[in-house]
């Protein structure tokens, strides 16, 4: 009996220890978050075209092959995408372009009304302060950009580099992500070897169901909302939409943000309240849309937590990490939930760990 | 014909130890090359030494064992010892069932000198059923015959144990 309770406390011992390992190898990829973010996204990307590789190979297609067939594939799909839309891009990018100075003039306008009944109606609040810092900071915006110049440069140039190194990652996991998962199993201890396989292949599943079905969803919801703000004739409608889309892999945050732009466009650009209403109801329609009938489609199962859960979740990643942070929340938690399960019932309930 | 057979090697390689194998394997007999191939690909390669322990008894498995070269003994607890089941040699097979379910191993295996053996595991099964529906079945098919060809030995020896009691 005594023997038989050390054992137990000796797995919950082991269970504690691969936490704890787990809980370090995550405040290291919290740290070091800026080198693995080009690796998430290109994972990202593998996760999206694995199945793709997959489907080509079932034909006797090399790996390679599939794979260099996957990147010139995609590389005439963007060139063809680029053109076929250029008129549109270039048309909605230009008046951008010229709108850009109306719209900061509109803003700090704005701005400078609020300041005016604010000092109006509070009259603790000296006479001209806000206004004299609202010019101020306003004049003194192109200096501030002149003089971010270099970060902004190297902040592109980072990017140029995260960029390739995505690509390669992408063609290298693709090609050789499974030899590289097998070398990993091939390292694990026979003890533990079909635990660890086991484990694998959940996480597996599961983060890789997450991100195609959030990436069916978002194009879904993003080409629905395109077309219901073309209907409404909101201006920008083809990148209102398309943002809407993206903001769509962030759950319930990103939809609300999408409204954001629409009706600051609805009221800046067109100066018709309804119209903010309405793109406000097209977006929400296109929510209930997706809620209803696309999300239960593409997500399925996959992500089967909470909402108060993912609503606990979502700050703690963007806290951590930003954006990023927000978007891995969700998968992370899933991967982390499937490997407390299957641990615990290697380790604990069936004690396969044991010497 | 040729021309065919040379376009074959390049699109699946030469055919491989492990390939060869597999072909010798029940339950994966009859597939064609490129179909070893792919199997070969979900296989894992484990080493054992002797007397070291490839799955305990009741123990939930995760898939199929194939033995390269080596033998493994399975035994099963009986009373205060344990009793052997059966010595496996080159090419036989162990733990087909975890290919279906989670069940708990019905008897232990150990490796009985140093052993190598192949592993073709359930989540991999599960992924080729999606993956490759048309080889997936082959291999449940193959192996449906194999546990139902079991099933049948196992009914005609208790329906012979029955006659024997009723006697």
């Amino acid at each position: 009996m005594g023997v038989n309770r050390t054992s137990k406390w000796m797995s919950w011992a082991k269970l504690f220890a691969i936490y704890s390992g787990i809980l370090a190898a995550l405040v290291i990829f919290v740290i070091f978050q800026n080198v693995f973010i080009p690796l998430i996204i290109a994972m990202i990307f593998v996760y999206l075209l694995n199945p793709l590789a997959d489907w080509f190979e079932s034909f006797g297609i090399r790996r390679t092959l599939a794979v260099i067939l996957i990147f010139a594939g995609s590389f005439v799909l963007v060139l063809g995408f680029i053109f076929f839309f250029q008129s549109q891009i270039t048309g909605e990018f230009n008046t951008l372009k010229r709108q850009a100075p109306v719209y900061a003039a509109k803003l700090k306008q704005g701005l400078l009304d609020g300041a005016n009944a604010l000092e109006k109606n509070f009259s603790f609040i000296p006479k001209g302060d806000l206004r004299k810092l609202i010019e101020d900071k306003s004049s003194a915006f192109p200096d501030f950009l002149a003089k971010k110049m270099p970060d902004i440069l190297a902040w592109t140039m980072g990017l140029i580099t995260s960029g390739i190194v995505t690509v390669f990652a992408v063609f290298f996991f693709l090609k050789d992500g499974r030899k590289m998962r097998k070398s990993l199993i091939k390292i694990v201890p026979n003890k533990y070897f079909e635990t660890f396989l086991v484990l694998l292949f959940e996480i597996d599943q599961s983060i890789g169901a997450y991100i195609r079905g959030q990436i069916i969803d978002g194009a879904v919801v993003g080409l629905l909302s395109i077309a219901g703000l073309y209907l409404i004739g909101l201006k920008y409608g083809l990148f209102i939409g398309a943002l809407s889309g993206a903001f769509n892999i962030v759950p319930y945050l990103g939809p609300v943000a999408a409204m954001v732009p629409a009706v600051l466009v609805a009221t800046a650009e067109h100066h018709d309240a309804l119209l903010a209403f309405k793109a406000v109801g097209v977006l929400a329609l296109v929510q209930l849309i997706d809620n209803a009938v696309v999300s239960p489609l593409a997500l399925g199962k996959s992500v089967d937590i909470h909402p108060l859960i993912v609503i606990l979740i979502l700050p703690i990643g963007g806290m951590l990490m930003g954006v990023w942070g927000m978007l891995l929340a969700v998968p992370l938690y899933c991967s982390l939930t499937v490997t407390f399960e299957i641990l615990y019932k290697g380790i604990i309930k069936y004690g396969n760990w044991e010497a | 014909m040729k021309i065919l057979e040379a376009l074959k090697k390049i699109m699946t390689g030469e055919k491989t130890e492990v390939m060869r194998v597999l072909e010798s394997t029940p339950i994966f007999s009859g597939l064609n090359d490129l179909e070893l191939k792919k199997i070969e690909i979900i296989t894992h390669e484990r080493e054992y030494v002797p007397g070291e322990i490839v799955f305990h008894e009741n123990e939930p498995g995760a898939g199929l064992y194939i033995i390269r070269r080596g033998s493994i003994k399975l035994t099963k607890k009986s009373g205060a010892g344990e009793a052997e089941v059966a010595v496996l040699k080159n090419g036989e097979f162990f733990g087909e069932l975890a290919l279906l379910d989670e069940s708990p191993r019905s008897a232990t295996a150990t490796a009985g000198e140093k052993t190598q053996i192949l592993g073709f595991f359930r989540p991999d099964f599960l992924n080729l059923l999606s993956t490759e529906p048309k080889l997936g079945a082959k291999v449940l098919l193959k192996l449906s015959q194999i546990l139902a060809m079991r099933l049948r030995t196992t009914t005609a020896s208790s329906i012979k144990g029955a006659a024997e009691n009723g006697r």
